[in-house]
């Protein structure tokens, strides 16, 4: 679905980031850094990668600064686009590297991330972020229905909410999840 | 049908949507769809979360790692420089 794909998400609705600016940079970096931060590690596994990582996509940020088009897309969208390129470069210099001191094996680990790099790794990982938007009954409902399995009537005595409550609360808990994946521009 | 009938429903269509519905609640449901544009529209958009959702990982879903402290002044060097 296209439809969403140009808006700016909230945070950075009706201001212009100009990422040459230091302050803006600065701006750039607490709205967005925290969350680049988290999908390259979950992405790499590894705390210093991930560091690296998002050093180099504010560094590749700012390069392309001029280019920067919000009206085309958030620049929490644009930030995501180039944080997957950086950690995918990343993954191929570390598997080119000529003289490796890493044993064969873990070779092979870092050609199973780069085949894991698909999709729905992202797709997940970006539901996951979204889980923790929402509120924690919208979330506990979901995650105990669904991710846990157990009956809404038991989640719902468990709670001490009637059952109709856990089903509204699944139900409007998924409206939230959805708004959130539109808000990034991730097409389902 | 009433206002409450039809709020009633249409909330169920969460658990509809993740195939969490008792059989005669499930019919209920698919036979109100047959005739009401608003929910077949309301469960259009959240019926693709249900395979995804899947994958999420409750474990996962506690605290947040945070970025190492002084990430944001060294890009910041980093491009003044």
């Amino acid at each position: 679905m296209n439809r969403t794909r140009g808006r700016r998400s909230p945070r950075t609705a009706g201001r212009l980031f100009d990422l040459r600016d230091e302050d803006d940079m600065r701006a750039a970096y607490d709205a967005h850094g925290a969350e680049l931060y988290r999908f390259a590690l979950r992405q790499l596994g590894d705390e210093g990668a991930a560091r690296d990582v998002v050093q180099e996509v504010f560094l590749r940020a700012w390069r392309s600064a001029a280019r920067f088009d919000p009206s085309i897309a958030s620049l929490r969208v644009w930030l995501f686009a180039i944080t997957r390129n950086t950690v995918v470069d990343h993954v191929r210099r570390q598997r080119a590297r000529p003289v490796s001191p890493v044993p064969g094996d873990t070779l092979d680990n870092n050609g199973a991330v780069v085949a894991d790099f698909s999709d729905d790794v992202m797709l997940s990982w970006i539901l996951e972020e979204a889980m923790h938007r929402l509120s924690p009954e919208h979330r506990d409902a979901v995650v105990e229905t669904y991710l846990r399995g157990r009956p809404h009537e038991e989640v719902a005595r468990e709670f001490g909410v009637p059952a109709g409550t856990v089903r509204s609360r699944v139900f409007y808990g998924l409206k939230a999840l959805r708004l959130a994946m539109d808000e990034i521009g991730v097409e389902l | 049908m009433n206002r409450d009938e039809h709020r009633e429903l249409r909330e169920s269509l969460g658990l509809y949507a993740l195939d969490l519905l008792p059989e005669d609640v499930r019919t209920a449901v698919r036979a109100h769809l047959d005739g009401c544009r608003d929910c077949r529209a309301e469960l259009a958009a959240i019926a693709p979360l249900a395979t995804p959702l899947r994958t999420v990982d409750p474990a996962r879903l506690g605290a947040l790692p945070a970025p190492p402290e002084g990430l944001r002044e060294s890009i910041v060097e980093r491009v003044r420089a």
